[in-house]
């Protein structure tokens, strides 16, 4: 790999109002970050807002970056900050977003089921209902079964993160598997297609 | 023995870890004797699963990255120029520094910044207390009142008096031996007489030289 390409590098370029040189560390992490940003908010509009809430805050902050940890913990941290922040206000829900329920959107993708798209809509079918269960879990609950689930963290480092104890955190996994499976209704017979392993399509 | 309820326990924790691992050899055992744990296991498992495959659906396709860091981009550029509009001036320079420089903070040991603090501490108490007393008005020592019992010699000066008699030629008593209603004013009248002259008539006396005293040891009370 180039000098140029470490993330060190970049990071010191940054440090010195290099924006092209943040920008393309932005673009290594930016996935991973609007994904997490997306699976806690549940809306894509929502989540490009927030994770470059989380990159702008980033770059306002670079200069007191010290290495003690990999950037990406470093700019994680900074968007479940912004997580915790928002908790305030009320994410629109998919539902809000799409207009309503899954027969709305069913109706809205009956072209692509002519067009032979049954994969895209099956797929959003899916993603509609894991969203509506995601959003019955509480924001926190949600956060934390994100971090433990999607970013791999240890319990401890979840609690760290959110300043609770790792009871909290254990327990809060716990129930939003819970609630998820609940949801979801997936039993052993299911195969990819969720609406139909719940019997409702 | 196996516990339906203690192999549920773990299998949360083992399903988020994407399945058994080595260290969970035990609980795949476990699962194979349960077929009941198993197929919670194996429902766990599906649940995760169809979460994966909606949260892959739900990212969006490649063309979206460029857009998305095109946004990014001017939103950067668009807070580095709201930063130079408001860049401070000298003032607010040195006002910036100021609070950065408060705002530093230096890794320190916890039993040096202790001894630190202590001594800080300690110090502020002890230049405290010596400013109270330099600037204290020196109190006056109340009196203190000691019971002493002293025995103090009391030299008491007696006065002797001593009275002389003396044998006069013309003598009184020869006078008042006789006494008689009619020659009594004339006995007064020689007495009147006789004084006058008593005056000058201790001239020739002369004291013996030593006095002989009888003192009588004795309080006062005994003087009554």
């Amino acid at each position: 790999m180039p000098m140029a390409d470490r993330d060190e590098d970049l990071i010191l370029r940054a440090q010195a109002a290099d924006m092209d040189a943040f920008c393309l560390l932005a673009k290594r992490y930016e996935r991973r970050i609007y994904s997490l940003a997306l699976n806690y908010c549940q809306n894509p509009q929502d989540a490009e807002d927030l994770s470059q809430e989380a990159w702008l805050k980033a770059y306002q902050a670079i200069v007191t970056f010290r290495g003690e940890s990999s950037f990406y913990t470093w700019i994680r941290k900074i968007t479940i900050n912004c997580f915790l922040n928002s908790e305030r206000a009320k994410f629109s829900r998919w539902g809000n977003q799409t207009g309503g329920s899954l027969d709305d959107l069913i109706e809205r993708d009956k072209e692509l089921i002519s067009a032979g798209s049954e994969t895209t809509l099956h797929n959003r079918i899916l993603f509609a209902r894991v969203m509506d269960a995601m959003s019955e879990l509480t924001p926190r609950q949600r956060l934390i079964f994100l971090l433990k689930y999607h970013e791999g963290m240890t319990y401890e480092e979840i609690a760290t993160a959110i300043d609770c104890s790792t009871g909290t955190a254990k327990k809060a996994v716990a129930r939003a598997f819970a609630k998820l499976r609940e949801q979801l209704q997936v039993d052993l017979q299911a195969n990819d297609c969720v609406p139909c392993a719940a019997g409702q399509y | 023995m196996h516990n339906c309820k203690a192999t549920r326990r773990v299998l949360v924790e083992a399903t988020l870890n994407r399945g058994p691992s080595d260290q969970n050899q035990a609980l795949a055992i476990e699962l194979e004797q349960c077929a009941a744990c198993r197929e919670e296991y194996v429902s766990m498992r599906n649940t995760l699963r169809v979460t994966d495959q909606a949260i892959q659906f739900a990212l969006p396709a490649e063309s979206f990255w460029p857009e998305y860091e095109a946004r990014l981009r001017r939103r950067l550029e668009r807070d580095a120029q709201t930063v130079k509009h408001a860049s401070p001036s000298p003032a607010g320079k040195s006002w910036l520094w100021l609070r950065k420089l408060v705002k530093t903070s230096v890794p320190v040991p916890v039993p040096l910044a202790s001894a630190l603090s202590v001594f800080i501490i300690l110090s502020i108490f002890f230049t405290i207390h010596a400013q109270r007393s330099s600037n204290a008005v020196p109190a006056v020592a109340p009196p203190s009142v000691v019971t002493k019992t002293v025995e103090v010699p009391v030299v008491r000066e007696k006065t002797v008096t001593r009275v002389v008699y003396r044998r006069v030629p013309g003598d009184l008593r020869a006078l008042s031996s006789q006494p008689s209603p009619a020659t009594s004013k004339t006995i007064i009248d020689q007495r009147k007489e006789f004084r006058v002259p008593a005056a000058a008539g201790l001239a020739g006396f002369k004291p013996a030289n030593e006095a002989k005293l009888t003192i009588i040891k004795g309080s006062y009370r005994d003087e009554k």
